[in-house]
């Protein structure tokens, strides 16, 4: 890659901008690709994570879920500004969600209240686990971890314009786009990584592009403030004026004072699901409740390329209809559409695994970027030179970044099996686990030979995915036997997926140079390249004479 | 359906990898004639148009967009590991 920086030709600038660009934020940049990527089943990995969790085989109607959880929300937060109720369906068949914003602090000091319910009975659903599951792993792509909130989104907004920028110039550098388009040459050392890093980001180019471009539109407004200020000023009620134009119909409504209860949301439920006829809804919106100017909102799940933010607004009190589903402007149409390709909440369960496994593939694209540029720096030093503290410490990051993180997640998933569930803080000591056992790889990368630390990280990696199902039989009633037998697919997927990733890793392990298999496969081509040079020179005395 | 467009977009980018000599030239042994690579390509581009409508009419734009990038992603997978191995029998 061109040493030069911006000094040589076009072409030679872009590799050099494609090289750092790629290079210096890659440690968060394959965090987020990872943990984003096990977002896309952040519902499912939840599900296994909480073994306590029945499986709800039916639900009750709409109308009944939406009151059950009204009820809870207005009996534990009777003066309370917003009422949210999140209703079961599809990957979220499981739980009510109720959620209640406070107009003051309650006795806990918290200004909201959030809780989880059983659908069918309505009572807490406390008798799962702790565990931060599926969102947890999935939160810490954009909100990382350790560390505040508005520090991690700019942090994340940093590396995602880097990844932008590494794609577009890779796209420039790449000269033979269509000619490699299928080239995979294993067992050619630096070449091999080459053209594993060019398969992953060519044929993954569309997703890689739709998801750097859509992450950045997310937090807009955060990483470019100034278009805010200079076009529409400062202050709060320029924020407000703003959320107003972006999402007409969620604008704030004075109090009356005057008490009034809620209608009976059959006639307005029966509008709602008469305007979205294929579409169940999904979110129960209550503003004011509890007095005589609230409004009663119904969200449908999102379909299509939409993040679902249309809403039917009924009067709380009469049910009369206030508002039909407000035309958004173009710009939030355009937002809406970005966020929701981002989120990938429209996939079906095709797609989803697609979009699982081309997050996977993205995240293999700067893993193999990553050994690339110290394969590329090494091999420059040749066979006498010795290699600097820089490229060691990079060439033994490497294997923290590329396998410590993986180790990690597994370890985070062990963690929920393996500590007590009584345990105080157990959510967040499984996020510590994850954090301790990536810490540690970097340590046990650096203290031993390199080469043996890759077979070592391997295989750890391999035998604890494998063994994941084992843990899980031992520790939970949820084996997989047994999931397979009463149909739970999710859980016996996940278990599943757990082996096929141990066995392709397995498969890794065997080709690792220094593992006795890769010696064997060494030896045996050197020696079928000796006969075949023998046969060579065989023929061509015979073809002289 | 989503079955079908995957298909439809394999067999698309295996006409796509016949119609370059170096990887028509893995596939079959033989480079095939530039009349016969440039019918490749056209049918290629055909295959691809069929899916992107087949998605697009199936699963409305946006969705359809996205489902074909997947079919791509995951057909230029199977074609690249599938050429990887002929290229390996073949040394």
């Amino acid at each position: 890659m061109s040493e030069q920086g911006f000094q040589g030709s076009f072409r030679q600038s872009m590799t050099w901008l494609h090289t750092w660009v790629g290079l210096v934020l890659s440690l968060v940049l394959y965090f987020m690709f990872i943990t984003g990527s096990f977002g896309y089943f952040n519902a499912e990995i939840d599900h296994w994570m909480k073994p306590e969790q029945v499986r709800m085989a039916s639900l009750p109607s709409t109308q009944t879920l939406a009151e059950t959880g009204l009820h809870y929300l207005q009996r534990e937060a009777p003066d309370a500004k917003e009422y949210w109720v999140t209703l079961p369906s599809g990957r979220h068949s499981n739980s009510l969600t109720v959620y209640a914003e406070l107009r003051a602090p309650n006795a806990a000091g918290e200004g909201y209240v959030y809780q989880q319910l059983n659908p069918i009975t309505g009572e807490l659903a406390s008798a799962v686990r702790e565990t931060g599951g599926g969102d947890a792993l999935y939160a810490m792509h954009y909100a990382l971890h350790y560390m505040p909130y508005e520090v991690a989104i700019y942090i994340v907004g940093v590396a995602t314009m880097f990844m932008f920028i590494a794609l577009l110039t890779g796209i420039v550098i790449h000269k033979k786009i269509f000619v490699d388009f299928f080239t995979l040459r294993f067992n050619k050392g630096q070449r091999s990584w080459l053209d594993g890093h060019n398969m992953s980001s060519v044929l993954a180019l569309p997703f890689l592009l739709m998801i750097t471009y859509s992450g950045l539109i997310f937090y807009t407004f955060d990483y470019l403030p100034s278009i805010k200020v200079l076009t529409m000023g400062a202050g709060e009620e320029v924020e407000e004026a703003m959320e107003a134009h972006l999402y007409p119909g969620s604008d704030s409504i004075e109090l009356t004072g005057e008490k009034a209860s809620l209608v009976n949301l059959s006639a307005p439920l029966a509008a709602a699901e008469s305007r979205w006829p294929h579409t169940p809804i999904h979110y129960v919106n209550v503003s004011n409740p509890g007095d005589s100017s609230a409004v009663l909102r119904f969200m449908p799940k999102s379909s299509g390329v939409s993040r679902g933010s249309e809403a039917m607004a009924f009067n709380g009190v009469t049910g009369a209809l206030m508002s039909d589903p407000p035309t958004m402007p173009a710009s939030a149409v355009f937002s809406d559409a970005m966020m929701a390709l981002h989120e990938g909440h429209f996939a079906n369960i095709w797609l989803r695994w697609l979009y699982f496994v081309s997050g996977l593939v993205g995240a293999a694209m700067i893993a193999t970027g990553l050994v690339l540029w110290a394969k590329k720096r090494r091999q420059r030093l040749g066979k006498r030179g010795t290699a600097g503290f820089g490229l060691v410490l990079i060439e033994r990051s490497n294997l923290g970044i590329v396998v410590g993180l993986p180790l990690g997640v597994v370890a985070y998933f062990w963690a929920n099996r393996v500590l007590p569930v009584d345990m105080v803080g157990r959510g967040e000591w499984e996020m510590h686990c994850l954090f301790l056992v990536w810490l540690a790889s970097f340590f046990h990368a650096g203290l031993r030979d390199l080469a043996c630390a890759w077979r070592e990280q391997v295989g750890l990696l391999a035998a604890l995915s494998i063994s994941l199902p084992l843990l899980n039989a031992v520790t939970t009633d949820v084996h997989l036997v047994a999931t397979l037998r009463e149909g739970d697919w999710v859980r016996a997927g996940f278990d599943l997926t757990a082996i096929a990733f141990g066995v392709a890793l397995v498969a890794v392990w065997r080709v690792l140079p220094g593992s006795s298999s890769a010696a064997v496969s060494r030896r045996t081509r050197r020696t079928l390249r000796k006969e075949a040079d023998n046969l060579a020179a065989a023929a061509n005395e015979k073809v002289n004479v | 359906m989503f079955l079908v467009g995957l298909l439809l977009t394999t067999v698309g980018l295996f006409c796509f990898a016949a119609s370059q000599a170096k990887q028509a030239a893995l596939m079959f042994g033989t480079v095939p004639s530039s009349s016969l690579q440039r019918a490749n390509r056209g049918l290629a581009w055909a295959l691809l148009l069929g899916s992107t409508l087949l998605g697009i009419s199936t699963y409305g734009f946006g969705v359809g967009l996205v489902s074909l990038f997947a079919w791509v992603f995951t057909g230029g997978w199977v074609i690249a590991l599938a050429l990887s191995w002929r290229r390996r029998v073949a040394s």
